[in-house]
């Protein structure tokens, strides 16, 4: 009893002293006021926030057609897997709850754009999570490149020894065009894009509209140049000061002799198995792909700079300085593979002031039939 | 009755070693506009000046700006690290005052940076303690540097983890059209340092000097090579030129639209007409 007395007596004297003391700076630390906290929860967080293949996350990947990539920087799905209890932090060795409060806020910056997640770590303590977008652009590497004219008769040479430039990696989508028009008051715009699915490619808008997307976000229209740039495999990626420009025609390989594509274009001779087929058409999606459904931001389409969706799928605007007449990727679902204008470089005119026949130039790649439904996509890329 | 005494100190004593270093942890890993002193960061222990007031670093909350001083040890006396705040102006190390210890010594501090999570972007103060060497860790959650850009990077600057922050939206000056938001000398030398990242509507570079560091940009929507624009660069290894400027009337720096030659206007920009 009496050691009982005693060991309570120091606890509440020492705990008396403490607090005493404490009053000039407090003694204990909330939990997410912890530094040790804070700086695990940011490295997991972000991995989720950034990589989307959290354990048990089907449940929030509801999109149809798209690649895993999809959900990447996406923050519908990171507000669905906090909605789920998905997202379960630890902290020594304890499971620490995530809950939040009300709906997400995003904000468009000049740099990037930013989404912030009024969170309730542990049922108790408020945290303002900020969320930047690392997954939309990706780094045009600092070297000697070609540019690709007159449908690759000509090549102008041009480095970007010294500048920072990035690009959109996949083309802009309709969620992208409904959040900025509502940003802007574009009405009528707001009306049109909230009927398509978020993660379509938008297409159709004017090219004002498209500068004014890309202007608020600090980005530009991307350049024919640039585009060719991200698109075309250099000959000897480690070395940038070499200037072996050799353009070879497909973003996946340096020897145009091993792709199958090229083959078919050359009427070889192609064994194209069910899978080389699935695979050709989220490489290049052509009107042989006929029942298909097309590959949202498939990684099969991926460049040598991290890029997707260079060649199939919708045409592609995009500025052109030196050769203003060859301003639209004509790669596009409208031909087959066995069509040349399946190489990078390839390029049409179109006028901007419409989307029938006469607004646009396909030279030797002329439609028989014009579709109905044209669809023009376009992306954007920064100089920082 | 000594026993009692004895073990209340240690108790007291534990409880306060713990939350300064806690306390400081606290108060700077969150903070933004960081500024350090480069005087001693990465510098190795901070001897002299002794007995002295010394800033290590400022940073601003709220307006109001923030200094973390050292004093440094003089004969019996050991190091204080404490923060001071003052509304406008240099850090006072006579400010209103935040003490976290008196009682260190052989400091010194760190910026670690790297490519890896984990082991960048963090402020290390080591020190001695009574006869042991400590270290005390602070990741800087939300401070940002520039990058040294490569294939697969995104746009984004390095912090401690790029792309996730703590904290309010961070409102931040932008910079009108037409604004210069880098300037590049004839020597080279970055007049106005790099911060395009500003620019409301992206920003445009011009062909002025021949630089590594590339020519001087501008805030605005890209319109190169059009007439009465800038040229657009074509760069500066391409063309192998030794010349110190390449804006001169039909530069090959510069790429314009069919019909328009490369002019050097009065501003030393390469322009289209």
């Amino acid at each position: 009893m009496k050691k009982i007395v005693i060991v309570t007596g120091i606890l509440t004297l020492s705990g008396l002293v403490g607090y005493f003391f404490g009053q000039k700076k407090p003694v204990d630390l909330t939990l997410v006021e912890k530094s040790d906290f804070l700086k695990d929860f940011s490295i997991e967080v972000g991995k989720i926030w950034r990589n989307a293949d959290h354990e048990g996350d089907t449940i929030c990947k509801k999109a149809k057609n798209v690649d895993e990539s999809y959900y990447q920087c996406n923050p519908s799905y990171f507000k669905c897997l906090i909605s789920n209890s998905l997202i379960t932090p630890y902290y020594q060795k304890n499971k620490i709850s995530i809950a939040q409060n009300g709906e997400f806020q995003t904000r468009v910056t000049p740099s990037h754009t930013e989404y912030l997640f009024d969170l309730l770590v542990d049922k108790k303590y408020p945290l303002k999570l900020r969320l930047k977008d690392s997954c939309r652009e990706v780094y045009l590497p600092q070297r000697f490149y070609p540019f690709m004219a007159n449908q690759r008769t000509v090549t102008i040479e041009w480095d970007s020894f010294g500048r920072d430039i990035f690009v959109d990696k996949n083309l802009v989508r309709n969620k992208d065009i409904l959040n900025w028009a509502k940003r802007s008051g574009k009405e009528k715009i707001v009306q049109e894009f909230e009927k398509k699915p978020d993660e379509e490619i938008a297409t159709n808008l004017s090219i004002e509209d498209m500068s004014s997307f890309c202007s608020s976000q600090g980005k530009h229209i991307l350049s024919a140049r640039v585009y060719d740039a991200m698109a075309i495999h250099p000959e000897d990626i480690a070395s940038p000061d070499i200037k072996l420009l050799r353009a070879p025609y497909f973003p996946w390989s340096r020897k145009n002799t091993e792709t199958k594509i090229f083959k078919i274009q050359k009427n070889l001779e192609v064994n194209l198995s069910e899978s080389d087929r699935l695979r050709l058409c989220q490489r290049v999606y052509s009107s042989d792909c006929g029942e298909l459904d097309y590959i949202h931001q498939s990684i099969e389409s991926t460049t040598w700079t991290g890029a997707k969706e260079t060649l199939g799928g919708v045409f592609e605007y995009m500025t052109n300085t030196i050769h203003p007449r060859e301003n639209l990727k004509l790669s596009s679902r409208y031909y087959p593979w066995k069509s040349k204008v399946h190489r990078l470089g390839v390029r049409g005119y179109w006028d901007g002031e419409g989307f029938s026949a006469n607004n646009f130039e396909l030279g030797k790649y002329n439609l028989v039939k014009f579709p109905d439904n044209i669809e023009i996509g376009f992306r954007c890329m920064r100089f920082k | 009755m000594k026993l009692i005494l004895f073990l209340v100190f240690i108790l007291i004593s534990c409880q306060s070693q713990i939350d300064w270093k806690s306390s400081l942890q606290k108060d700077l890993n969150a903070i933004t506009n960081l500024e350090l002193n480069s005087r001693y960061t990465n510098k190795g222990i901070i001897k002299t000046p002794l007995n002295t007031w010394i800033s290590l670093l400022s940073y601003k909350e709220n307006s109001i700006k923030r200094c973390l001083f050292y004093k440094t040890p003089f004969k019996d006396k050991l190091g204080v690290l404490k923060i001071t705040s003052v509304r406008k102006g240099k850090c006072d190390p006579f400010a209103k005052e935040l003490i976290y210890t008196k009682s260190l010594e052989e400091l010194s501090i760190n910026y670690l940076s790297g490519d890896h999570i984990e082991n960048s972007n963090i402020l290390e103060l080591v020190f001695l303690m009574g006869s042991e060497r400590k270290k005390l860790e602070i990741p800087l959650l939300n401070y940002e540097v520039p990058k040294k850009y490569k294939r697969y990077d995104n746009q984004l600057n390095s912090s401690f983890v790029d792309d996730v922050a703590f904290g309010d939206f961070f409102v931040k000056k932008t910079l009108k059209d037409g604004q210069l938001c880098h300037g590049v000398n004839s020597s080279c030398q970055d007049v106005v340092a790099n911060n395009c990242d500003l620019c409301e509507n992206g920003a445009v570079e011009v062909v002025d000097f021949n630089c590594p560091q590339g020519g001087s940009k501008y805030c605005g929507q890209n319109n190169c090579g059009k007439k009465n624009e800038p040229a657009c660069p074509r760069g500066y290894k391409v063309l192998g030129s030794k010349l110190a400027s390449l804006c001169f009337d039909g530069s090959p720096a510069g790429f314009c639209e069919p019909g328009l030659k490369t002019y050097c206007n009065k501003k030393n920009i390469l322009v289209c007409l």
